[in-house]
């Protein structure tokens, strides 16, 4: 395990390299990673906490794992994404669990969605289904646990909010995330380069219909 | 184009698949790909095709009739032959392997979905339907190399793996119970192989702890203590701690262990 100032980098098997930080953001640093397109590296996944960097062969693991000890040891300001505009994403708040969130927030519906609308929220990484980001930025008062039964068929678009975070689902799945909203944004579409609308790292903000 | 075939029974968890679809992870849409690459790769290579050229892979009860005079080999077989016409041809793993595969003269042929014709159980990517009835297109033959005999891989079922990112949060023996132990394949899926006749103590907090990223052969540990070992079509993120990572040679006879055989482990 070496050790740059803020980062550990870990081998995890012969391609991967997880790096665990407290100083980055793992989406943020990961966009900056994946935009330099270091030769040998064909995955760069973000966590919550960590970074994955995938070599495509694992010969490759050595000199990628030096490369990114060099960058990340320069690397002085976060790289920003701000040059691009937050995506928007226009919800009607229609979803089956806005009653049932305003009353476990003790909060009116109006209330609920004006603090949903509020936040510009950042892709923090995406998992669960192919498109579902995690969204950070969720406002404290809306912050719930989980369902206690998940629903086995949550539609696409649906608009959702969990723990401290906010999701759009992309294709009907099950799910246990509570329902406020839906929107007709497809998030996910695999004809489109890239097929998921919110990268990691992205700034998405909703936008009432 | 050439339809070659015409699928009579399409058997267990069958699908096309290749190299799968890197690049896209951090999008939630995980690599897939064959998972045994180490038997479909000496099929593939002994009708002339590259390792990874798309391939039919099925858990057992598959079967083909062939449309035409085709270059073909399939698991279980010394070496690939040419097929006649109207001919059925059955697909089942080699004895003690998950997955059997069958390979034609070309490779399978279909339109990409994101640059790989692999299916995704995770992601419902299904590029070409392997359904009863469905016919297969066939690719072209490159000419450039002679079918050959099917060179088998060893499949000694002892694993050697690399110290996980996660052990520094399991008892000190954990690592050693891994290794010491003879482990039986409890289940075998494109998402992983679960194992059982033994138990790894689980880490603290195992339970609770934040999703991270994954990797196909991470060892990941849930709160039961029975080690699963993360196949192809793993989802890209997961919560439990891991405490080793089946390496790059090995990874093949992993995932390819069928279901009631026994595998152990050493460290790299």
């Amino acid at each position: 395990m070496k050790v740059v100032a803020g980062l550990e980098i870990a081998q995890m098997g012969t391609h991967g390299l997880l790096l665990r930080t407290d100083t980055y953001v793992p989406a943020v640093l990961g966009a900056a990673i994946r935009d330099l397109a270091i030769d040998g590296v064909s995955d760069v996944v973000p966590a919550e906490t960590t970074l994955l960097v995938r070599c495509d062969h694992s010969g490759a693991q050595r000199a990628v794992q030096s490369q990114l000890e060099e960058i990340i040891g320069n690397y002085e300001d976060p790289p920003s994404r701000a040059s691009r505009e937050p995506i928007e994403i226009a919800v009607m708040y229609d979803g089956a669990d806005l009653a049932f969130v305003a009353d476990a927030c003790s909060l009116s519906e109006e209330e609920v969605i004006q603090r949903h609308l509020e936040p510009t929220y950042v892709a923090a990484f995406c998992g669960f289904a192919p498109g579902f980001a995690y969204l950070s930025g969720l406002d404290s008062a809306l912050q719930l646990p989980r369902r206690e039964t998940p629903r086995t068929k949550v539609p696409a678009g649906a608009v959702a909010i969990a723990a401290t975070y906010s999701s759009v689902y992309p294709q009907e799945s099950p799910g246990g995330w509570h329902l406020i909203g839906s929107t007709t944004t497809e998030t996910w579409d695999v004809a489109r380069e890239p097929p998921a609308l919110i990268e990691p790292g992205r700034e998405v903000r909703f936008v009432r219909q | 184009m050439t339809v070659g075939f015409r699928v009579v029974q399409e058997g267990i968890a069958t699908s096309v698949q290749d190299a799968g679809r890197p690049g896209y992870s951090h999008l939630g849409l995980g690599r897939s790909g064959i998972a045994d690459q180490a038997s479909a790769g000496s099929i593939n290579r002994a009708v002339g095709n590259a390792a990874t050229a798309p391939i039919l892979e099925t858990a057992g009860g598959l079967v083909v009739e062939c449309l035409g005079r085709f270059t073909v080999a399939t698991s279980g077989w010394t070496a690939p032959r040419v097929t006649a016409e109207g001919e059925q041809i059955q697909v089942n793993p080699a004895p003690g392997q998950q997955w059997g595969y069958f390979a034609v003269a070309g490779g399978f042929r279909g339109n990409l979905v994101l640059g790989s014709l692999s299916a995704d159980t995770m992601a419902a990517i299904i590029a070409i339907p392997v359904n009863r009835g469905a016919h297969l297109e066939i690719g072209e033959t490159g000419g450039r190399s002679l079918p050959d005999l099917i060179a088998l891989p060893a499949h000694r079922h002892t694993l050697t793996v690399m110290p996980g990112p996660h052990l520094d949060r399991f008892a000190s023996t954990a690592l050693q119970m891994l290794t010491s132990n003879q482990w039986t394949v409890e289940n075998n899926s494109r998402v992983g192989v679960r194992l059982g006749r033994g138990r790894i103590e689980p880490a603290d907090g195992s339970a609770s702890a934040a999703s991270e990223p994954m990797v196909e052969g991470a060892l990941q540990v849930p709160p039961n203590g029975l080690p699963i070992i993360l196949g192809r079509d793993h989802p890209v993120t997961g919560g439990y701690p891991v405490i080793a990572v089946v390496d790059d040679e090995s990874i093949s006879q992993a995932l390819g262990a069928a279901i009631g055989t026994s595998v152990s482990f050493r460290l790299g």
